[in-house]
């Protein structure tokens, strides 16, 4: 064997540096950004490793498959459960979120000059058809006076009427015994709107007033009850009166039939 | 001292001269002409096949480290024509100048053609009409070539019989 080799000495240099030749050529020769010795290594094996790196997924995906299916009953059932539970935890958040939309509402709201917004719970409308009032009940230690305003995020609900302990008895807006100063935020026109039982009247408004269907209502605080500014009703009908009065009907900004919390301004800095 | 290994040194200096200060100052179009492979076939063919595939190795590599982009393409094919010529040397003694001219002229041509398949296949195919002319003058100057480095290494070797 050792004489074999030694006698094709030649030989196995010539094919070593052949061969060295070759791979060193490969080794500097770039095609395609990388080099031919790479290119051919990767052109070699390349389907291999593929074969062998798709043989491995799929088996890993077969197997991960299986257990899927296996326990698909298992999770549905459990799924199922989680849904429910969900559903009834939604019951109860619902109503949760829609108030605290609406505090956050009450929150935003303005308040007037010189008085202390204090929060109360609109707990039930009753009078009807005598009278419109709310029952509020809040912070008994809040100096809540009768004539106390009560508003909403949108606007005037009405005014604190008679109280006992943590409850005050609310006169709406609405009710005929009700009167608020007001004028019109776009012109000016002043007046006094008294409650028809559902929507209100603006009375002593002359027909040279210039107001309009839409035109939006405010406080004009010359009751001296209501902080001037805060909105009171929407006009839906204007009409000359043959008295030199216009006819003028408001639908309240408050959202008079769904209240469930108010704010009332009672007199002293925030 | 031994005469051929000084008639070695000094033809393989002077191959070296001839190719890089001398080819180039005749004209620029004798730089295709190999005297690295006049050289190897002057010592090849008084060598056996293992000196031969020494002096293919080592040639081949300076002329790819002084001709070419990348070392190995003439690096081969000078080890595979310095086999050739150390199998040759073996079987024959080789003294005629037409003898040594037409190896020279035969191994012009099968460099190139080894070195043109190499390139072709690792780089980029070159086109025939690119080749024609640098082998031409090639395989008419290297032959002359190895007879003028074979009369001197004669005259440095005196009374060596290859």
């Amino acid at each position: 064997m050792q004489r074999t080799l030694a006698s094709r000495r030649p030989e196995l240099l010539l094919l070593l540096f052949t061969v060295g030749y070759l791979v060193a050529l490969t080794l500097q020769v770039r095609r395609g950004g990388q080099t031919v010795l790479g290119g051919t290594a990767l052109a070699l094996f390349g389907p291999v490793l593929t074969a062998y790196n798709s043989a491995a997924r799929f088996s890993q995906e077969g197997f991960d498959a299986y257990l899927w299916q296996r326990d698909a009953a298992l999770r549905a059932e459990a799924l199922s459960r989680e849904n429910l539970a969900l559903r009834g935890e939604l019951q109860r958040v619902q109503p949760l979120a829609d108030e605290n939309a609406r505090l956050r509402r009450l929150l935003d709201v303005p308040p007037p000059p010189a008085v202390r917004l204090v929060g109360g719970r609109a707990l039930m409308r009753y009078g009807e058809p005598f009278g419109r009032y709310l029952l509020v009940s809040c912070d008994p230690a809040a100096p809540v006076f009768p004539d106390t305003p009560v508003l909403d995020p949108d606007g005037v609900v009405g005014k604190v009427q008679a109280s006992s302990g943590n409850f005050y008895r609310v006169l709406l807006v609405t009710d005929p015994s009700s009167a608020v100063g007001v004028m019109t935020a776009r012109t000016g026109a002043r007046g006094v709107a008294v409650g028809d039982g559902r929507a209100i009247e603006v009375s002593w408004v002359t027909n040279e007033a210039d107001v309009r269907p839409g035109d939006r209502f405010v406080t004009s605080g010359e009751d001296g009850v209501f902080p001037p500014g805060i909105s009171v009703g929407t006009a839906i009908a204007v009409s000359d009166g043959g008295d030199y009065l216009k006819r003028i009907t408001l639908r309240p900004a408050a959202a008079l039939d769904t209240l469930t919390w108010v704010v009332l301004a009672v007199k002293g800095r925030a | 001292m031994r005469r051929p290994a000084v008639a070695t040194v000094v033809v393989c200096l002077l191959a070296l001269a001839v190719q890089l200060v001398l080819l180039p100052l005749v004209s620029r179009d004798l730089n295709s002409a190999n005297c690295f492979l006049a050289l190897l076939a002057v010592l090849g063919v008084r060598q056996k096949r293992l000196a031969g595939v020494l002096w293919g190795a080592v040639l081949g590599g300076l002329t790819d480290a002084l001709l070419m982009q990348h070392a190995g393409y003439h690096g081969i094919a000078f080890t595979l024509l310095g086999y050739g010529f150390g199998w040759l040397g073996e079987k024959m003694v080789i003294t005629g100048r037409g003898a040594l001219f037409t190896l020279t002229f035969a191994a012009v041509l099968l460099d190139a053609a080894l070195v043109t398949a190499l390139f072709s296949a690792l780089e980029r195919p070159l086109a025939a009409a690119v080749l024609w002319g640098p082998v031409a003058v090639s395989a008419a100057v290297t032959p002359l070539l190895a007879l003028g480095l074979e009369r001197v290494y004669r005259l440095l070797a005196r009374g060596e019989r290859p």
